[in-house]
């Protein structure tokens, strides 16, 4: 379902979204993160006793997961699946309470984009997808996101 | 005069409306997709909040305008007139006894579930906590407490222990589908429901067994000096087992069929799964369940307040209008006695089918019956994962189910307030993650109100956009 507001990017194709990131990578213009459910702006500032690593400081900045491809980060981001995610989720992402995360009928568009994950795991969804802010940390997610993009890969 | 004729030529041409009647047929029940009449807009609306595990709400209905937040942990909470939660609890399960809480919460289905207060609370003081008991291995108790008036808004432990009085008292071999509500009917008897007594598939065949108080609702006459309670006469099976000279001819096959040799005379419907809550509608006194179901179909029953009980839901033959169990598409299967009025469906409606992108749940939750914002005998249900609010009602000549909102909230329970306006909880407590009944985030308190009706700066649950 699109947004009601066609002109937010995270609805924008992912290509786009990377060249728009190209573009603006390197400025101090931070990412801005929203509610999946009502487009509220969404205050991503670290958890008590959360240290922001580099990598979650780069997608701030540029919206995209540096640990993409990355194996160690996907092997970590595995393990955190299996602990959060895989009981709604399915361990194949295929879903069973929670929708399907590996076909590309999205349940929210805005999940094609790292961004738009992002904003699910961390802020929440419908219901039983609650938010992870105070469970996890957004390094952590980052993980959690590059296992799934790999999960997604492997099953094309 | 011409306005009589108007009015006269349009009552003439507009559908004949018939009275609500239970589906005789599976396409007659009503699945989201539909359209309440009047087109209802409603939102949800905070009144309190920072509770731990909120699963249930109630009011006394004695003009104070209290409202009892049910905490699972094992306490209730006043949230006042004004919005505001007392500090102490109206009552505390979890220190009353010097060996530790009464109430069980190892699972998140366990816990205090529900309390309801007398008709004549007023006058009599009493109040009825539903928990899972620490004590009694995880059995389902059923406690009467009576309030010292010198003391309305906390039960001491004294009090407490002074005061309690078992009325049911019933083993569970299994720690899921407990069921729990209990509330108060228009005829002032205590009805429970009471889920199969889990696992998965009711492996006991509880809900079609008669010698079980499992996957029933149940209906007792708690106004009973020296007992727990009595059966009330007109419970339809009061004396299906009663003992009798056996008489093989002259007795009609209808009246063979009434002897239910070992029938419990508690029961008053049958064939239920998980009747997690159940409602009354304040207007007219019809009883409607939602009956939490399985894997694939969630079931919302109605009963109209003329019935006289003896409905058999059809677990485990059915769940909602399927077949139990679900293999595919297109099973086949005799319907089990009366159907539901409305179902819907999870992510997958069939194992194999292609999933749901929308109306679709996991969980059903029922909340109250809404006779206001545009509204009349509207059940009003919510879900336990995917956070949307259906509406079920008649339109005139069938059952229609339509979401009203889509939130970011898991619905627990519900009740009616004094004026008839329908409470909701939420609970950020799920299978997963759950860390203890006091550990996961705050639940909230929340009111059913027209969308146009929201008070100038109140806060709204978060809902979708479209």
């Amino acid at each position: 379902m699109p947004s009601c507001n066609p002109t937010r990017r995270a609805v924008w194709p992912a290509a786009a979204l990377m060249l728009l990131a190209a573009a603006t990578a390197g400025s101090q213009e931070k990412i801005e993160f929203r509610h999946v459910f009502d487009d509220s702006v969404l205050d991503v500032g670290p958890k008590p006793g959360e240290t922001f690593t580099d990598a979650v400081r780069d997608f701030h900045a540029n919206g995209l997961d540096p640990y993409s491809g990355k194996a160690e980060a996907i092997a970590a981001g595995k393990v955190l699946y299996e602990s959060w995610c895989q009981s709604c989720h399915l361990p194949d992402g295929t879903g069973r309470i929670g929708p399907s995360l590996v076909d590309e009928d999205y349940f929210y568009d805005r999940v094609a984009t790292d961004i738009g994950l992002f904003e699910v795991i961390y802020a929440g969804a419908a219901g039983a997808m609650q938010s992870f802010k105070t469970r996890i940390t957004q390094d952590e997610m980052l993980k959690v996101i590059a296992y799934l993009r790999a999960l997604q890969k492997a099953g094309k | 005069m011409k306005r009589l004729l108007i009015a006269a030529i349009a009552a003439a041409c507009a559908p004949l409306a018939v009275a609500q009647t239970i589906p005789k047929s599976p396409a007659e029940v009503a699945r989201p997709g539909g359209d309440l009449p009047g087109s209802p807009k409603i939102a949800l609306v905070k009144v309190a909040d920072g509770f731990n595990d909120p699963v249930g709400v109630s009011s006394a209905f004695d003009g104070t305008g209290r409202l009892f937040v049910v905490e699972r942990v094992g306490k209730v909470k006043i949230v006042g007139k004004d919005g505001k939660v007392l500090p102490e609890p109206f009552l505390d399960l979890t220190k009353s006894n010097p060996l530790g809480t009464e109430v069980l919460t190892v699972f998140v289905e366990q816990g205090l579930w529900s309390i309801a207060f007398h008709p004549n609370f007023k006058q009599n003081g009493y109040v009825f906590a539903s928990f899972a008991s620490v004590p009694f291995n995880g059995a389902h108790m059923v406690v009467r407490f009576t309030v010292d008036p010198s003391s309305p808004n906390k039960i001491s432990s004294e009090q407490l222990n002074k005061t309690a009085k078992v009325i049911l008292n019933i083993p569970q071999p299994y720690y899921n589908h407990y069921g729990g509500k209990i509330l108060f009917g228009p005829d002032g008897m205590l009805y429970v429901g009471k889920g199969d007594a889990g696992w998965e598939g009711d492996p006991l065949d509880a809900g079609q067994t008669q010698t079980t108080l499992w996957g029933k609702m149940l209906r007792v006459n708690v106004d009973a000096e020296d007992a727990s309670y009595t059966i009330p006469k007109d419970n339809p099976f009061s004396t299906a087992s009663r003992d009798q000279m056996m008489n093989l001819f002259g007795i009609t096959e209808e009246g063979f069929s009434k002897i239910k040799i070992g029938m419990r005379p508690e029961i008053w419907a049958l064939g239920l799964r998980n009747p997690w809550q159940f409602t009354f509608d304040p207007k007219s006194g019809d009883l409607w369940i939602g009956d939490v179901g399985q894997n694939h179909w969630e079931e919302i029953d109605w009963q109209p307040a003329s019935s006289k009980g003896g409905e058999n839901y059809g677990w485990k033959h059915n769940q909602a209008s399927k077949c139990h169990p679900m293999t595919g598409a297109d099973d086949k299967c005799p319907i089990v006695g009366t159907l539901p009025v409305a179902e819907y469906p999870h992510q997958e409606p069939y194992p194999g089918a292609t999933k749901l992108k929308d109306n679709w749940g996991c969980s059903v939750t029922g909340l109250g019956v809404a006779n206001y914002a545009d509204m009349k005998g509207v059940y009003i249900a919510g879900d336990w994962c995917s956070g949307r609010v259906w509406g079920v009602g008649w339109n005139g000549s069938k059952w229609q189910m339509q979401e009203l909102l889509h939130t970011s909230l898991q619905f627990t329970g519900g009740n009616h307030d004094e004026d008839g306006s329908i409470l909701a909880v939420n609970c950020y407590c799920f299978y997963l993650d759950d860390q203890g009944a006091t550990a996961n985030p705050k639940g909230a308190l929340w009111r059913v109100a027209a969308a146009n009706a929201v008070p100038a700066g109140a806060e709204t649950a978060k809902t979708r956009n479209k």
